[in-house]
């Protein structure tokens, strides 16, 4: 679990240092996607570590305590509950790449959906979500090196 | 169901309704507003390598572009305007007359984006409720909340927030409101004068706390006619779009 609160201390220390001048991917809902897919079989351990980095996110970032937290358990158990069905095969890599894209996306798009302004507005989200591309990319090579699936 | 199935939904949908149940009920409330004061208070200690990074850096680039001396020098004549804007407006007494206080945006709500800001001084640093927050010598905002380490400022564009101004070329008085959505209008100018476009719009003598002819914004257009007074669109001169650090308007009466 460790992996989570590293994740969630990188984010807030970039989203301090680079304020204003770098958009930075959420780098939590990436490890708890990871912890997902390595839980899939008992991911009720994660659902509260989850709730409360969101809980922390929100109280620290975004002043709507539970908004993030929500996203985060939801996301942790549609990761857990679709990895959990898939047969083992070797288009794996490739859909743990789009799961994991494709939660980013929805937690880290979920602000700027609902309120239509903030730091930059839709620019900065979109460079948000390429920086996440990179980070989502190196997450998927380290998931081919680890050779980690639910089911072998 | 097992009993791996039943510890399952219990954590899933545990966490799940407590999280909803907060979103839905805690923004804006004191419990909600005491516990993100404590989140900031406590995230500072993590956080503090971070800062000082993007300070230096900062530092780094300003000593490297030339731009220390010259922001200094901003910095004093902007106090010095403060100060003798005061003195050319009023008679009141500043009391210690008017000091700058750094502060930087730790906090700024996406629900309350053009409401509110919350800033890293306090109590602590002699913040009142009531005091001006300026961005490089214009007006932002209002202290209206201060905790000992930590203040909300409500920004120019809050519909909530009513500052009386005057134009400076025409000396009239006037109140400036947001709209909530970036928008900031200018009431209460009888309809009968005729302010055109490009006059600027400054402060007027409201308080001991928040001193007259700070810089504000420009007329962009002229509005619909209400009950005789004509509202007039502003153009603030800070950029709200880029809100990384306010100078509060420190000093005055209580």
């Amino acid at each position: 679990m460790w992996v989570l609160w590293l994740a969630f201390l990188a984010r807030d220390l970039l989203q301090v240092a680079l304020s204003g001048v770098l958009p930075v991917p959420d780098f939590t809902v990436l490890a708890l996607s990871w912890l997902a897919v390595s839980r899939c079989r008992d991911p009720e351990g994660l659902f509260l570590p989850a709730f409360a980095a969101g809980l922390i996110w929100d109280l620290r970032w975004t002043a709507i305590p539970g908004m993030t937290a929500v996203t985060y358990i939801l996301a942790a158990a549609t990761i857990a509950w679709f990895w959990a069905r898939m047969s083992p095969g070797r288009g794996k890599p490739v859909l743990f790449f789009l799961l994991v894209y494709l939660a980013h996306l929805v937690v880290s798009s979920l602000p700027f959906l609902l309120f239509r302004h903030g730091e930059g507005g839709f620019s900065v989200s979109v460079a948000q979500q390429a920086m996440a591309l990179v980070c989502v990319l190196a997450l998927t090579a380290l998931y081919i090196w680890s050779g980690r699936t639910s089911h072998e | 169901m097992g009993r791996a199935g039943t510890r399952y939904w219990i954590f899933f949908l545990g966490t799940l309704f407590l999280g909803l149940i907060l979103a839905a009920v805690s923004p804006g409330s004191l419990l909600s507003d005491k516990a993100m004061d404590l989140a900031g208070w406590v995230m500072k200690f993590p956080e503090w390598p971070a800062r000082a990074l993007r300070n230096a850096v900062m530092r780094t680039v300003d000593l490297a572009a030339g731009e220390k001396a010259l922001r200094e020098r901003i910095d004093r004549l902007e106090k010095e305007n403060l100060s003798l804007r005061g003195l050319l407006q009023t008679t009141i007494n500043f009391g210690t007359g008017p000091e700058l206080r750094e502060g930087h945006v730790t906090m700024r709500p996406p629900v309350s984006w053009w409401s509110e800001i919350r800033v890293d001084r306090g109590t602590k640093d002699g913040l009142r409720p009531g005091m001006g927050a300026i961005q490089d010598g214009a007006l932002v905002g209002r202290v209206s909340r201060v905790e000992p380490n930590s203040s909300w400022i409500e920004l120019l564009t809050s519909p909530s927030l009513y500052i009386p101004v005057v134009v400076e070329e025409t000396r009239d008085l006037g109140v400036l409101n947001g709209e909530g959505n970036g928008n900031v209008w200018l009431l209460y100018i009888p309809a009968e004068k005729e302010l055109r476009v490009g006059m600027g719009i400054s402060t007027a003598l409201v308080s001991e706390q928040l001193p007259p002819g700070i810089p504000i914004g420009k007329i962009v257009a002229a509005g619909d006619e209400i009950g005789g007074y004509r509202l007039y669109r502003l153009a603030l001169t800070a950029e709200l779009s880029r809100l990384y650090r306010v100078k509060i308007v420190t000093g005055g009466k209580p």
